[in-house]
């Protein structure tokens, strides 16, 4: 039998209890180790009942108590040191310190609470306070949106979901490995006879050189042709008039003389091209202020006391 | 002039002819919800990706310190910077793509995602297990001993996975939401098709050390419900394949997937072999779930190894000397043994014929694909003058040069598709129409017929009779028409790659390193064939810049490629040694210029010139001879490598070049007799009678 009596003085001796301690504080000190994904429970956080005169949208009182304090003071409120992991941990550790090795697993959960370890266990402390954090931000059920609330985000967030300026033109190729130092001259002259012969871009292809890539680039955005043609290239293409020849620009390949036929400035995406990822970030939002809101009302109810 | 307006008649010449090309190839499939892309090119458009690259998701990046998880992973290869590890494990080091991948699937390892929530997650089961204990407080130590599991011939999980392993089963869901979660953030469903993510993971098969694993790249969103391990499958690839044809082909809720095998080169021959009674069923089930293979990775080349099957010596270029996973045994000297011939694809695709001869059909059809196996989460990360290290707190800077000498920033997989979805890019990666670069970006474009008009490469309608009067590269050759005398005639043509280029108004925080492309300085094509007296290979030079030296190509100073060389190359080749009655495989590699190796950035960043031996030595003097008080080399010892780099091509894989040619592999084309087609077919329609 136990004298509980001398029991807290002999503990403090256990070498177990200093491997506990020790283990504890790495605990607490650890980087996550993986990305900490949060797991819904299955039970839904009570609500804190918000003090009636106050306004929520006022800042509330400063706490002494940290926002770890408040949540686990909570966790115990609604009875979460009773869940199986709690049982668990305190059950391994009075196993571990062997001070009762013929007690039952319930005895030595009832024996642990008596201590005092599910007050003082750092591992069960953390384990309550992630557990409130995890119901706090979850929901009840699977998140829905209104396609207001879904528009709206998009609305403000419009730069992030922009479609870039798209261009849509036909070029006339003049190879720097076929011309060499004459590519200069001969793509000045080419120009000359694409602009007074007035020869349309469907013809004029045949004139110049064969490029891999053919000749007639469909509706095209910067960054698409970056990879084939090089970044000057495609900066300078966007910058071209509409409906004449102009050039000739350089790619990494030679000269273009180049015939634009449409530029289509940039626009917000649509809705319905966005929503998994609007969708997405919404319920990233919502439980973060769902989250934030509790924390707000555990912070009023502990000033308001 | 005279030149240009011979060009000019040979095309109006070839215009009538090229009136009939009108013979696009089929769009791809649509089995996604999402708009068109604005750029859809019937001719197909190269796509810059990359199939093979791990986050803070893998068990063995997590003990390199790597803490970014996917969606920092997709911001890289979307072209943002993102904090990675140093060596101290502290997010401080910057890391940017100078241009954006327009591609990438992520392939964590699927094995211990259930385990890593489980240890990192403070209200998961077993997080105060032994296990996940010794983990937290050593995860370098402790995941070696978790691969170290994977080496068994019967893979088993932790005991924290409990029996079955169900409790990390439940557990990796969450890792596994989170992976389609960041895929589906990081993919551009609009009409501007800029970016496109593909949910996959690595299956981690290595018996003995023996590297057997399969990069899993789902099609699209509809995904299994949890990722397969070798805990679930065993070591063996077919279980693997009838799991995934239950739980995602046969689903019924259109998921569909290839797996893609990798590092050939460290299999000891075991990722290319036959299992006991393969018949010509197993042979066509294999190269359906397998179209493609990577041809090169950080840890090495797996395309040819000199000496090894072949005399190319263009085999020597970025080999490993380890024959497996197991690095440590062999830098302890135990590991002296000659490299299995089917460790290299080459020799792999050469033995496909043969199977093909005595099966029916061949196994190894396989198309090339690249991919940095990055553990950093960098993906795309292959620029040799800004390599950032694949693994973690390992950096390619001169705090961790030797860590990394042997390895290489990786490659990067090119598909020829439509547009920029991910349907368009799963079909051409099962139609093999891919190639592989070492990590630069110049594009290739393959076809081959037996008619292919001998002036393509001055026609402006390349691919149009390309695809109409041939098939692109990853393809079988068509029937040879009776008319026909002469060998498949193969046109291939490439450009530079256009470099990068610093934008006039940089992100907040860029860090990228923008410099120009290399010029292409030769196209070789690649023939292997097999006939009664064995398997044989022949590299023909079809296309070279006329200034066919290679002095100058780099400013040693800067490290600056020189324009010396050629923008494009082209070439229409007849094989000239073909023979109708023997089966062949054809593809290109496109050499550039030789640029420096990554190594030689770093050399230099330290003071140390490679180019320049006796100042390096010089220089070397001033380090530090006084080992380290735990152990390990000096400085001096360990930058000495700077001043004994070869200056040419490596011919053996313990020498480190200053400069390198890189290139690209096309996948190649195939040629079967018709007689042993036929026999093939009727074989089938007799065994379908019986």
């Amino acid at each position: 039998m136990i004298d509980w009596r001398k029991a807290p003085r002999a503990l403090v001796r256990q070498p177990g209890v200093h491997f506990l301690l020790l283990g504890g504080a790495l605990f607490l000190l650890r980087a996550g180790i993986a990305p900490p994904v949060p797991r819904v429970a299955a039970r839904a956080v009570p609500p804190v009942e918000a003090p009636r005169a106050k306004n929520l949208s006022e800042a509330p009182p400063k706490s002494r108590l940290t926002d770890d304090e408040l949540l686990y003071r909570e966790a115990v409120k609604i009875g979460l040191d009773q869940e199986k992991p709690v049982q668990r941990r305190l059950v391994q550790n009075m196993r571990f310190l062997q001070i009762d090795k013929n007690a039952g697993d319930g005895e030595l959960y009832r024996q642990a609470r008596e201590i005092g370890f599910d007050r003082t266990d750092p591992v069960v402390r953390r384990f309550l306070v992630e557990q409130m954090r995890l119901l706090a931000r979850a929901g009840t059920g699977p998140e829905v949106f209104t396609e207001a609330e879904l528009g709206n985000y998009l609305e403000s967030h419009q730069e992030q979901f922009m479609l870039p300026v798209f261009v849509n033109f036909t070029h006339v190729y003049l190879s720097s490995d076929r011309r060499g130092k004459a590519i200069e001259r001969d793509a000045r002259r080419l120009l000359a006879r694409l602009r007074a012969g007035h020869i349309s871009p469907e013809a004029a292809p045949p004139l110049g050189d064969p490029f891999l890539m053919g000749h007639h680039s469909g509706m095209v955005a910067k960054s698409d042709l970056e990879g084939v043609y090089g970044a000057g290239f495609a900066l300078e293409v966007a910058r071209l008039p509409v409906g004449v020849w102009s050039g000739p620009v350089a790619s990494a390949q030679g000269l273009h003389l180049v015939w634009i036929h449409e530029t289509r400035e940039r626009e917000p995406a649509k809705l319905a091209d966005v929503r998994s990822q609007i969708v997405l970030a919404l319920a990233g939002e919502r439980r973060d202020v769902r989250y934030a809101e509790y924390l707000r009302r555990l912070r009023e109810k502990e000033s308001s006391r | 002039m005279r030149h240009a307006a011979i060009l000019s008649l040979s095309v109006l010449v070839l215009i009538p002819m090229l009136a009939t090309a009108e013979n696009p190839p089929p769009p791809a499939k649509l089995t996604e919800q999402r708009v068109g892309c604005e750029n859809n090119q019937k001719l197909r458009r190269p796509l810059f990706g990359e199939t093979h690259a791990h986050t803070s998701y893998s068990f063995d990046a997590v003990s390199l310190n790597t803490k970014n998880p996917p969606s920092d992973a997709y911001n890289y290869a979307k072209g943002h910077p993102i904090k990675i590890t140093d060596p101290l494990g502290a997010q401080t080091r910057c890391a940017q793509l100078a241009r954006p991948l327009d591609w990438a699937a992520l392939t964590d390892h699927s094995e211990f995602f259930g385990e890593l929530t489980m240890c990192g997650t403070s209200t998961a089961p077993g997080y105060d297990s032994e296990t996940c204990q010794k983990f937290r407080a050593n995860p370098g130590a402790e995941s070696e001993v978790w691969g170290m599991g994977l080496t068994a011939s019967t893979p088993q999980p932790p005991v924290i996975c409990a029996p079955g392993n169900e409790t990390c089963h439940q557990q990796s869901l969450t890792l596994w939401k989170s992976i389609q979660e960041a895929a589906e953030m990081a993919y551009d469903r609009t009409a501007a098709c800029k970016f496109t993510s593909f949910i996959g993971y690595e299956w981690t098969s290595m018996p003995g050390y023996n590297n057997r694993h399969r990069n899993v790249i789902f099609r699209n969103e509809k995904v299994p419900v949890r990722p397969l391990s070798v805990f679930d499958t065993s070591n063996d690839e077919q279980h693997l394949w009838a799991r995934l044809q239950t739980e995602c082909l046969d689903a019924g809720h259109g998921c569909d997937v290839l797996t893609i095998p990798h590092n050939g080169n460290l299999s000891d021959g075991n990722l290319y072999t036959l299992p006991a009674g393969a018949d010509k069923a197993y042979a066509v089930k294999r190269s359906t779930w397998e179209p493609l293979s990577e041809i090169q990775q950080g840890k090495g080349n797996s395309e040819c190894r000199t000496g090894v099957g072949t005399t190319d010596p263009e085999c020597g270029f970025e080999q490993l000397k380890y024959h497996n996973l197991n690095f440590v045994s062999f830098t302890r000297g135990t590991d002296d043994k000659p490299f299995a011939p089917n460790a290299f694809l080459r020799n792999v695709l050469k033995e496909g014929l043969a199977k093909e001869g005595t099966l029916g059909a061949n196994p190894f059809q396989l198309g090339f694909a690249g991919g940095t196996d990055t553990h950093s989460a960098l993906p795309g990360g292959t620029d040799e003058g800004n390599f950032q290290g694949l693994h973690g707190y390992q950096t390619a800077d001169p705090q961790g040069l030797l860590s990394q000498v042997e390895f290489n920033p990786g490659a990067l997989t090119v598909v020829w598709a439509e547009q920029n979805t991910r349907d368009a890019i799963f079909e051409a990666m099962r139609r093999r129409e891919t190639y592989a670069t070492s990590g630069s970006r110049p594009t290739v474009r393959l076809f081959a017929g037996w008619n292919l008009p001998e002036g393509l490469c001055t026609s402006p309608d390349f691919a149009a009779v390309g695809y109409d009067q041939g098939v692109p590269m990853g393809s079988s050759l068509r029937d040879r028409p009776a008319d026909v005398t002469h060998g498949p005639r193969i046109a291939v043509m490439a450009m530079k790659d256009p470099g990068s280029q610093a934008p006039a108004d940089p992100q907040p925080g860029s860090c990228a390193v923008y410099k120009p492309g290399a010029d292409l300085q030769r196209i070789e094509i690649i023939k292997g064939w097999v006939d009664a007296q064995g398997m044989h290979e022949r590299v023909f030079t079809v296309a070279q810049s006329s200034n066919s030296s290679l002095a100058g190509t780099v400013n040693t100073a800067t490290c600056a490629p020189q324009s010396t060389n050629s923008a494009t190359l082209c070439s229409v080749w007849t094989d000239p040694e073909f023979n109708s009655a023997v089966s062949a495989f054809y593809y290109a590699r496109v050499l550039e210029n030789p640029t420096c190796r990554w190594s030689t950035y770093t050399c230099k960043e330290s003071g140390l010139d490679p180019f320049n031996v006796p100042a390096c030595q010089q220089h070397l003097e001033t380090y530090s001879n006084q080992a380290p008080a735990g152990g390990g080399l000096s400085p001096r010892e360990i930058f000495s490598i700077c001043c004994t780099m070869v200056p040419g091509p490596v011919v053996q894989p313990t020498e480190i070049p200053r400069i390198e040619q890189q290139r690209a592999w096309t996948s190649p084309v195939w040629y079967t007799p018709v007689v042993a087609a036929k026999k093939s077919s009727a074989k089938k329609s007799s065994a379908k009678k019986g």
